[in-house]
């Protein structure tokens, strides 16, 4: 439900913490990346918390991506953190794992 | 019923009312004025035919006949000039319940003859009775008997009673004038016609101008209005309804012609838009078809393979693709694709993935290669920040060695004759169009005779129910393992379709379902 869905970030220092709750689909994920791309001037550490997502579809896995070269040019850095295994085995087919850093 | 006859019905029913009510009013007040002028011409007459009397010698004037014919005469006189039917004097005795007959006359024109002198009768009513005392004891100067009850056999009649009086006051006898009620009766029937005419003219001329009143102030505005939006509500927005009544009706007719303004307005802006998605919605359609079209539908590409690939569109355009065909005389190249995203863009980008794939797989002999440059080629054009999930096999139909390489995609499942459906084993590479450079990693496999390659884009997989339950990787393995290993590539897709529609029967189709499934008939 798009309804549901929610973002809530915290910025302590150089690191935003992003709080993403609900399914990240091709509806929300515009959502996180419109939202972020805004907040990410001087964040060195990006960390993302999945605990509130249980499905991640291709426009979610773009967002991703998207996030992750956008720290990267600015010499940053992104992690997810409290991912669901169904969400982190849809990353690691991707190949994402190859570029992006999934703490346990 | 309309308005119309109903205000009529009831402008009737209430005239007729009013009518009756004022008729029988003026009816009794007039009985009663009649009555009293009646009686008071009766007394009269009685007072007349008294002066021609001596009271004081009455017995002896009526004994005498010369005199007693005078007054007779006198008598008949006035009887017949002032239409009196009977005037006489009586003696009542015996307690008022006998009266003796002194002198009487009766109107010459009367059925009924005088009465014999001396003649006695019976006192005829309690009425007669009470008045003759009242005259007698009571002091009375006169008495009135209305007999108007049908029962008299003299028919209905007013008397006047006056006392012959002596000079000492001594009641000697009584004077009675009887007056005939017939001319009365057909009198009150003029007066009550007449008054029951006149009322119910003056009525149904106010119920006429009062209908004539509403039906121009009233009922022909609501016509017009009731007619125009009849005409309106059929559909012709361009009626107008016109009512100049300067009142409420014109107020609601005036709201009703800018309601139906504001409506062709609404309308027109409703067909421009309906218009303009219509022409996308085709554009669209013309995309998916174009798109379509790119996919190869000729399956029979070499007897040592059989294979088959269906993509069903989602509604919206996306971004799915298989392809196949034939590199060389023994070289068999697959791919299963899937554009992140859906709409135009991911058609676009799902144009330009096949395209490059085509040509570097066609260019380049090594598949790795082919992939990595096709890779930085969907990196260098790629604006939207789009990607492609793609598995790219190349099977050598005379070995059986099926080289391949999977960016991102899921892993395509294979059966080894005799055994279950496993994933193919899988180095993961990152997804095609997302990073350059990306050294992607080739993999092999030999291929036996009946062995089963089954390719898929995650619409399989993730099809949902109604109650958005996914249909899952497990569920697919388990239907294929239960499909007979006889069965041909497109009978093993038919198969899965008809799975995938029962389980997500109701809900809607949210991804595009891509599946193409290889069936390695051996070296010849």
């Amino acid at each position: 439900m798009t309804g549901d869905f929610q973002i809530t970030k915290e910025l302590a220092g150089e690191t935003l913490t992003v709080k993403i709750t609900g399914d990240l689909n091709v509806k929300t994920s515009p959502q996180l990346e419109e939202d972020l791309t805004n907040s990410l001037g001087g964040v060195k550490e990006l960390i993302l918390d999945f605990a509130g997502v249980e499905y991640i579809s291709s426009a979610g896995l773009r967002a991703l991506l998207a996030l992750e070269k956008t720290m990267r040019r600015q010499s940053g850095s992104m992690k997810m953190r409290k991912v669901n295994p169904a969400v982190k085995e849809i990353i690691r087919l991707a190949g994402f794992l190859q570029v992006m850093t999934i703490e346990d | 019923m309309s308005i119309r006859k109903k205000i009529l019905a009831g402008g009737i029913l209430f005239a007729l009312a009013l009518a009756s009510i004022l008729s029988y009013n003026s009816y009794q007040r007039f009985i009663t004025m009649i009555m009293q002028d009646h009686e008071r011409d009766a007394l009269r007459t009685a007072h007349t035919a008294l002066a021609f009397l001596d009271a004081d010698n009455f017995s002896a004037q009526i004994e005498n006949p010369l005199e007693r014919q005078e007054i007779l005469e006198a008598w008949q006189e006035i009887a017949d000039t002032q239409d009196v039917m009977f005037i006489y004097v009586i003696e009542p005795f015996d307690n008022y319940n006998n009266i003796r007959f002194d002198i009487n006359v009766m109107h010459t024109e009367s059925e009924y003859t005088v009465v014999p002198r001396g003649y006695v009768q019976r006192t005829s009513s309690d009425e007669y009775k009470i008045a003759y005392r009242d005259l007698y004891e009571g002091g009375k100067k006169y008495a009135f008997v209305v007999r108007d009850n049908g029962i008299s056999i003299t028919g209905d009649h007013v008397t006047s009673l006056v006392p012959i009086k002596s000079s000492e006051g001594v009641v000697q006898s009584i004077l009675c004038v009887q007056w005939q009620m017939d001319e009365l009766d057909s009198e009150k029937i003029l007066f009550l016609r007449r008054t029951v005419t006149t009322m119910l003219t003056v009525l149904l001329l106010m119920l006429f101008i009062g209908r004539w009143y509403l039906k121009n102030h009233l009922l022909d505005p609501l016509s017009a209005l009731t007619d125009g939006v009849k005409e309106i509500s059929g559909g012709n927005l361009d009626r107008k309804i016109n009512v100049r009544t300067g009142d409420e009706f014109q107020t609601l007719a005036e709201n009703f012609n800018d309601m139906t303004d504001e409506l062709k307005t609404q309308m027109k802006n409703l067909a421009k838009v309906t218009a303009e998605n219509e022409r996308i919605e085709t554009e669209l359609d013309v995309a998916t078809k174009i798109q379509a079209s790119m996919l190869p539908k000729d399956f029979s590409v070499d007897g040592r393979a059989d294979i088959f690939a269906t993509m069903i569109p989602a509604k919206e355009v996306g971004g799915d693709l298989y392809d196949f065909y034939k590199l060389d005389e023994n070289r068999l190249f697959i791919t299963i694709a899937d554009v992140s995203g859906k709409g135009i863009p991911a058609a676009l980008f799902m144009v330009a993935a096949i395209t490059n794939l085509r040509n570097f797989v066609s260019g380049l002999n090594d598949l790795k290669s082919a992939i990595e440059s096709t890779n930085d080629q969907l990196c260098a054009n790629n604006g939207g920040g789009l990607f492609v999930t793609a598995f790219s096999g190349v099977l050598d139909l005379e070995t059986g060695i099926l080289r391949y390489v999977n960016a991102g995609h899921n892993p395509p499942l294979i059966r080894r004759r005799g055994k279950t459906f496993e994933e193919l084993p899988m180095e993961l590479n990152f997804v095609l169009g997302g990073w350059e450079n990306w050294p992607y990693v080739q993999q092999e496999i030999q291929l036996d005779a009946g062995d089963t390659i089954f390719l898929y884009t995650d619409g399989v997989t993730e099809a949902a129910d109604t109650t958005g339950k996914l249909y899952s990787l497990e569920r697919l393995k388990t239907f294929l393992d239960g499909l007979k290993e006889t069965a041909s590539a497109k009978e093993i897709l038919a198969a899965v379709y008809d799975s995938l529609e029962k389980f997500s029967a109701g809900a809607e189709q949210s991804d595009d379902i891509t599946m193409l499934a290889v069936k390695f008939e051996g070296r010849n």
